[in-house]
């Protein structure tokens, strides 16, 4: 059980608004004190009995756009709810469900409403999912300041119809570096993205489009522009945008088009080691491709023919190739996967080496351990050309103190494999391992509203402190 | 009608800060995660070869470090000899201060130089006259020469031909040339709709008590 009943010391309705709109006013000062950047997959959701992705989200290995009924969970299960019992809120109309059926999951996102709030039905319905009203969809909450509004886009301000799906993310980044002899401080905007899907049967149309402006030579961003400003300019970018089609029931998506790179623990911190050393991180690392996802009840996996990102040109520095990841549900709340990448291209353009082979392969696991906490591992071989071979990991451990409150110790560990090619001595991360820790404290204070703060230690790195604001539509 | 007014109480905030947030992204800082670096080594680098006539690329951040993605610790073999030579530290890591000054004096005072015993040198055609120079990559050619031809310092030739500027570019149909001056009218049109936010936002207040 969550310990959310430990906010009623907050006090009662009065204080309770009281201090919302305390936190809304933050909210706006932080704002425009620290300027303004995403939604993202988060994998601890398996502790909710939720092991695969597409119930709440578009895509059907997770990440970015919410469904209606992941923005509903999102209210009910993430933030922190200030003095009202969560969990009884929660099982007014969502009861436990350790191992969920994505078929009834699919009819849930549509409707909106859990298939065990309406026992009867839900089995009949299964093969023809009602497209309910928004206001019927919106289950009624023991928290009345939200519950008109849990599962629309914008706060409810937007009322979209069922075929349209619409999303956004925003988070702003500043940094902190006490030790540095350099820049000790600086902010700014690190996403700032609309997602949209428009939805016809069963054939879907995803995209996603930002505004991003980074420094020149910086390594940010870049792969996801479409516009063509190199230098220190604003630039569009569009990380995601690809056409599918939904089978078996939503069980199987054939999608083509520019996608996240199916591979290992789909987490939101593209700079850790593990997504940035297998060229995977959701940033801007996606490529075009064709994929096939499969989302089964204890089975699911999504294989990629990658074709290249041809926002990255010319078409030398262009990888082809596969990308992959299988998870299996081995309990009621334990997930393990593997993961497999080779890409070839004629130039890599991470390294500027020619004719780099990249290989990438692995494990995972997922486990929430209590209600409470949730671990997530990762470790990859990496084996690239001209390269010993090398290796990278992680170990993230998620503790949720209180409903919207997350703790989160992570431990990472880096070996690229020594660069024979620039040679030189070998240096810890480039022939030598390199090991860093994470200290995080993860707080969904406000419906859609998230404020992280991490602190890392990392060898050969500055001690450094990130505070990260994040709104999601 | 009491359920919507409390359901606006709590909303009116959020879509303010919403509002307001948006607005201030137009006058917000670039995403420095990396550093200046490589926009002042191309002006150090052009000073430094102006009398021959060389004009540089912004480099990527492969110039002195293993990958393009950069980072702290990350330094190729280039990267190591300039932060090193000729006293360490030639160049102070980090973006405080003149960054553009400190790399020039970092590049002048290592090309100035005459290399210490045990560090691989190659004769390097300078402007003055011919006289041995720093090679990073042990592969004959000095760095100086290297660079004069817009070759990587850091891979050995033939490799690093002409990769020290790699003609990547990014963006749909992109192409590498010369970028327009940044625009700051972003900053002008965002400093409007704050005050507007603002004001909306006080105004909701207003009717709420």
């Amino acid at each position: 059980m969550l310990k959310g009943s430990g906010t009623r010391k907050l006090g009662g309705r009065d204080s309770l608004r009281a201090f919302q709109r305390f936190l809304g006013w933050s909210l706006v000062a932080l704002f425009v004190s620290l300027f303004p950047s995403r939604a993202h997959a988060y994998t601890w959701m398996i502790k909710h009995g939720y092991a695969s992705c597409p119930v709440c989200h578009a895509d059907p290995s997770g990440g970015e756009l919410l469904t209606t009924y992941g923005r509903v969970q999102s209210d009910e299960l993430l933030r922190m709810r200030y003095g009202k019992s969560s969990e009884s809120s929660h099982n007014e109309h969502k009861a436990p469900r350790l191992v969920r059926d994505v078929r009834d999951l699919k009819t849930d996102a549509l409707s909106g409403e859990d298939e065990e709030a309406k026992p009867d039905e839900a089995t009949a319905d299964e093969e023809a999912p009602t497209a309910a009203p928004t206001e019927e969809a919106a289950p009624a909450t023991s928290s009345e300041e939200s519950s008109s509004y849990p599962g629309e886009f914008l706060w409810g301000l937007v009322k979209t119809p069922d075929w349209l799906l619409l999303g956004g993310s925003y988070r702003h980044l500043m940094v902190w570096r006490p030790s540095s002899e350099a820049k000790k401080f600086s902010t700014f905007p690190m996403m700032a993205d609309l997602y949209g899907q428009l939805q016809f049967g069963n054939f879907r149309a995803e995209g996603s489009l930002g505004v991003v402006r980074v420094g020149e030579g910086s390594p940010y961003a870049r792969a996801a522009q479409l516009t063509t400003n190199q230098g220190d300019q604003w630039n569009l970018l569009s990380r995601t945008h690809w056409l599918g089609y939904d089978l078996a029931d939503g069980t199987m998506t054939l999608r083509a088009g520019h996608m996240n790179l199916p591979f290992g623990v789909r987490i939101p911190e593209h700079t850790m080691w593990v997504r940035q050393a297998t060229l995977t991180d959701r940033e801007s690392a996606q490529q075009d491709g064709v994929a096939f996802a499969y989302n089964g009840e204890k089975l699911r996996g999504e294989v990629m023919a990658i074709l290249g990102n041809y926002q990255v040109n010319p078409d030398k520095y262009r990888q082809r190739g596969y990308s992959l990841y299988g998870e299996y549900l081995v309990g009621e709340r334990t997930a393990v996967g593997i993961s497999s990448m080779v890409t070839k291209a004629k130039q890599d353009r991470i390294t500027l080496h020619q004719d780099p082979l990249r290989q990438a392969h692995g494990a995972f696991v997922r486990s929430a351990l209590t209600d409470e906490l949730v671990l997530l591992a990762e470790a990859d071989a990496l084996i690239t050309s001209d390269h010993d071979p090398g290796y990278v990991g992680f170990l993230q451990a998620d503790y949720e103190l209180i409903r919207g409150l997350h703790l989160m110790a992570t431990g990472e560990v880096l070996n690229g494999g020594y660069d024979k090619l620039v040679g030189g001595d070998k240096t810890k991360g480039n022939g030598k391992p390199k090991f860093g820790v994470w200290g995080t404290v993860d707080w969904f204070f406000l419906p859609h509203c998230e404020f992280r703060a991490d602190a890392y230690s990392r060898q050969e790195d500055d001690f450094t402190v990130l505070g990260q604001l994040h709104v999601f539509l | 009608m009491i359920f919507e007014s409390k359901s606006r109480l709590t909303r009116a905030p959020l879509v303010a800060a919403a509002l307001v947030g948006l607005a201030t992204l137009g006058s917000a800082p670039s995403a420095k995660a990396s550093s200046s670096f490589p926009a002042a080594l191309q002006k150090a680098l052009n000073n430094q070869f102006k009398s021959q006539n060389i004009s540089f690329c912004v480099p990527t951040c492969a110039a002195c470090h293993l990958t393009t993605k950069g980072g702290p610790g990350d330094l190729n073999v280039f990267g190591k000899n300039l932060e090193k030579y000729p006293t360490f530290p030639n160049l102070i890591l980090g973006n405080a201060g003149d960054v553009d000054a400190k790399v020039q004096t970092a590049v002048t005072n290592y090309f100035a130089s005459t290399p210490p015993a045990g560090v691989p040198t190659a004769p390097a055609a300078f402007p003055e006259g011919t006289r041995a120079s720093y090679d990073s990559d042990s592969d004959g050619v000095s760095d100086y020469d290297e660079l004069a031809k817009l070759d990587s310092p850091s891979v050995a030739f033939p490799l690093g031909v002409s990769e020290f500027c790699p003609d990547i570019a990014y963006g749909c149909f992109a192409r590498v040339a010369a970028a327009p001056p940044p625009t700051d009218r972003w900053g002008l049109f965002s400093a409007g709709l704050v005050v507007f936010g603002l004001a909306a936002f006080r105004r909701l207040k207003r009717k709420r008590s």
